[in-house]
């Protein structure tokens, strides 16, 4: 139950990340052109991607549960192994979870707007939205008994569950769902009630649920099907997918940069900063001024702490893109054939992107700064050396952008909730020690992993 | 001059080599074979043209002399260093053009000329001016300043050539560098490498015969990555001489002549079709010896070292063939006369073969120079030396 219910709420989250942009790539690298004159059918090519998609987070959660098993039979109070028992929380419980999982990947490759960080973002929330739902339902007084075709998680089922299995500690009204907690122990304070819970009976019409969360996930992968075609005219070769626009001419960007083309390096930071500037859209500028204005003028230190979170938020894509720009755009053998060139475009990319994160937050550091706060101040600004040097780090690491883009918006959300990780005023000198205890572990995964010497072989 | 043996090679050129490559092999990640098996060259300053069919080892070799890969065996030595050990002795006067690059759409083509001068190293105070002569030389100096994105192709292309010539390098290396230009731009191309060769060292690499037989001031011809040719042009052209044909055949008789012999070239013609074979003899009474150009000496080349590049590759052999060693070779031989195919021995389909049975003659004397002859017991494999017999000979 314990393994289903992780399924259902955290390997929806990690899986949309792992299986996500088999269609983008289709696309881009124009494979779907080929696809779109065979006799293959639109609903058939979705189901496909649909089905892979699905097979990959139930193998994912099939090793899950291969751990869970030998889990059992080393350290569990009962030894035995149910198998049917094993297998069935998760089937009831996470398979439609994994499904609709597997139907969101679909759509946001589709959409072009959702194809790369936004998309990356946006998901979190949509997540986000499927898992507190329910929740928010059953702490309502109608909630529990609510039904499960609400929730494609089935944690209502798994309340509903629980309430008839009479379990201790739950509260009156078997209600109280603060002791509830999944993948961590009991909170401080409180001991840990262990129960006999052998066998699990599906409350009645969970199944109806289960067939119906199944046939809407395939039916709304189904429905992209009519956008498949301009979803995919809408999609630039591969290679530079990311910037293939000419972008914004910028001209006053063009007069701050001119004094750098004195010097080889200074042409290389200023290059780097056209790169990342021209290629942003209008509604970026409008975010950044809207989070200027909250560093600027935000009447409370927590405003100014969220103008400085969108500020980074607004560059994930950039940060997270640090490492692996030259493979994206097909660079990587002008820079490596070049004396030196790998390390000057690393340095002149790394103090380009730290230039711009502490010049778009430099409203807020000093608004801190004068409020009386420089811990706060210095902690925004070590966090602004940290997410690009993390960025560099995790991007050279696995290769994509998107672990580094997952942490930060999680990362993110917890900042508004408080917790002190990116957000600078709650606990500034515990933020500032953090980033900067952090730094040199960033440089050294960095080291291992992205500066690799002449390789023999492929 | 032919030359299968990876250390045997074409008469000494005429300036002293500066790049050489020493038994130089290379094996991709996980792949079976060598993209390149024990190469060794000496490269002089001129123009040298790099032949070989789609996956010959063509850009792997380029890789490697871009100093962007490093042999698994062997060396490459730039003036006596070793790049394994010392890339930067090369790279500070390299250039290099890949058959796959990007650009930055968001920039223009003189900013990232810029771009890629400061990576370079190239002083700022001259970058400017460098960069308005590359675009100059490759005729992109009206639309210096447009972005990238809007390039065409082609313009793409003669970007990443002006980005090659930056820092006006020594060695000169580009990858299919004439893929997307249109004859204008390739001709014109062709003029730019003949005025830059000089004391250079140009490797051109293409499967565009006429792209090299314009420029070129030797060839190197890679084969399932082993080089089966090094030398000038003149002397591929030698080796061809009396082996090219041009004969008029009934059309109905196309089918026939290209399962027979190597065809170049048909064109058809109201008096039927003009053929032009490639053949040690008279394909037909009517057939007349032609002068072959480059392209019919480089056909002629892969035909004729196909089957030596086979009995080079033991793993090939076997991994194609299968092991088994046996009398029925002579079988097989017989049927490969009496005109089935080769090496597969089946029928033709439809009275067509795709695999034309002149090769068996050559065959025969290639196996008799390789050492392929009935030994006592049939026991030993050639040349894969394993025990279990080997299906070498017995084609069925």
């Amino acid at each position: 139950m314990v393994l289903a219910l992780l399924y259902s709420t955290l390997l929806s989250l990690v899986g949309f990340y792992v299986v996500r942009g088999t269609v983008a790539r289709d696309f881009e690298s124009r494979v779907w052109q080929l696809l779109a004159a065979t006799p293959l059918s639109r609903a058939g090519y979705l189901l496909a991607k649909w089905v892979s998609h699905l097979a990959v987070l139930l193998l994912l959660a099939g090793a899950g549960l291969g751990v869970g098993a030998v889990a059992q039979l080393a350290r569990a109070e009962d030894a035995h192994l149910h198998l049917w028992e094993l297998l069935k929380p998760t089937l009831v419980l996470s398979l439609p979870a994994l499904a609709l999982t597997a139907t969101l990947a679909v759509w946001f490759d589709v959409l072009p707007a959702l194809r790369r960080t936004a998309g990356n973002v946006l998901y979190f929330f949509v997540w986000l939205g499927l898992i507190m739902g329910p929740v928010v339902g059953l702490m309502s007084s109608q909630g529990a008994n609510s039904g499960w075709v609400r929730d494609a998680g089935g944690l209502t089922v798994f309340w509903q569950s629980v309430q008839q299995a009479g379990i201790p500690g739950l509260g009156p009204g078997g209600r109280d769902l603060t002791g509830l907690s999944i993948g961590s122990s009991a909170p401080s304070g409180e001991t840990l009630h262990l129960f006999a819970w052998p066998a699990w009976s599906v409350p009645a019409g969970a199944w109806a649920g289960w067939a119906g969360w199944l046939l809407l996930s395939g039916l709304a992968v189904l429905l992209a099907g009519p956008l498949l075609d301009w979803a995919a005219g809408r999609a630039p070769a591969a290679p530079t997918a990311a910037t293939q626009q000419a972008g914004r001419r910028l001209r006053w960007l063009e007069i701050l940069l001119a004094p750098w083309q004195r010097s080889a390096g200074g042409a290389l930071v200023a290059a780097e900063l056209r790169l990342t500037l021209r290629a942003r859209r209008g509604w970026w500028w409008l975010a950044l001024a809207a989070a200027l204005g909250a560093q600027a003028a935000g009447p409370d230190p927590r405003v100014v702490d969220l103008g400085l979170l969108g500020a980074w938020v607004l560059l994930l894509d950039q940060l997270g893109h640090l490492a692996l720009r030259d493979t994206e755009t097909r660079t990587a053998a002008f820079v490596q054939s070049a004396v030196g060139g790998g390390r000057r475009v690393v340095l002149a990319r790394t103090l380009s992107n730290l230039l711009l994160i502490w010049t778009l937050t430099l409203p807020g550091l000093l608004h801190l700064l004068l409020a009386g706060q420089p811990v706060a101040a210095l902690a925004g600004a070590l966090v602004g050396l940290s997410l690009p040097a993390w960025g560099l780090a995790l991007g050279a690491l696995t290769g994509s952008a998107r672990p580094f883009e997952l942490l930060v918006v999680v990362l993110a959300y917890a900042a508004v909730q408080g917790v002190p990780v990116l957000a600078v005023v709650p606990e500034a000198g515990f933020t500032a020690g953090l980033h900067a205890l952090l730094l040199p572990g960033a440089a050294l995964l960095w080291h291992l992993a992205g500066a690799r010497p002449l390789a023999p072989g492929g | 001059m032919n030359t299968l043996s990876p250390t045997a090679v074409s008469p000494p050129p005429a300036a002293e080599p500066v790049l050489r490559l020493e038994g130089v092999s290379y094996r991709y990640r996980r792949a079976a074979t060598d993209a390149l098996a024990d190469l060794s060259l000496d490269l002089a300053p001129g123009i040298v043209g790099l032949l070989g069919a789609n996956g010959a080892g063509k850009s792997t070799l380029l890789r490697l002399l871009a100093t962007l890969a490093r042999p698994t065996r062997g060396r490459v030595l730039w003036r006596g260093l070793d790049l394994a050990r010392s890339p930067d002795a090369l790279r500070r006067t390299l250039g290099y053009l890949p058959q796959d690059f990007g650009v930055y759409p968001t920039l223009s083509a003189r900013e990232f000329l810029a771009y890629l001068a400061a990576v370079k190293g190239l002083p700022a105070a001259a970058t400017a001016e460098r960069v308005a002569e590359c675009l100059a030389l490759v005729g992109l100096a009206e639309a210096a300043d447009q972005r990238l994105a809007g390039f065409s192709g082609g313009m793409r292309q003669r970007v990443g050539i002006a980005q090659a010539l930056l820092n006006d390098p020594q060695v000169l290396v580009v990858d299919e560098p004439t893929v997307g230009l249109d004859p204008a731009e390739r001709l014109r191309f062709r003029h730019l490498l003949t005025e830059l060769a000089g004391q250079r060292l140009v490797l051109l690499s293409t499967h565009i015969v006429s792209d090299v037989e314009a420029s070129a001031s030797a060839l190197v011809v890679l084969a399932r990555g082993r080089c089966c040719f090094q030398g000038s042009p003149s002397a591929l052209l030698a080796q061809a001489r009396g082996q090219v044909w041009d004969w008029v055949i009934a059309p109905e008789q196309l089918a026939a002549v290209q399962s027979r012999f190597a065809v170049s070239q048909s064109v058809r013609l109201p008096e039927g079709v003009r053929v032009r074979v490639l053949s040690p003899s008279a394909p037909g009474p009517d057939a007349v010896a032609v002068a072959p150009t480059l392209e019919d000496a480089y056909a002629h080349l892969l035909a004729s070292t196909s089957w030596l590049i086979y009995l080079l590759s033991p793993l090939i052999i076997c991994a194609v063939l299968g092991p088994s060693w046996g009398p029925t070779g002579a079988r097989a031989l017989a049927r490969g006369a009496s005109g089935r195919c080769w090496p597969c021995s089946r029928p033709p389909p439809g009275g067509v073969c795709r695999r034309p049975a002149r090769a068996t003659s050559r065959w025969r004397s290639t196996a008799r120079i390789a050492g392929c002859i009935p030994a006592p017991g049939w026991a030993w494999c050639w040349p894969c030396f394993t025990r279990r017999s080997c299906r070498w000979w017995a084609f069925t």
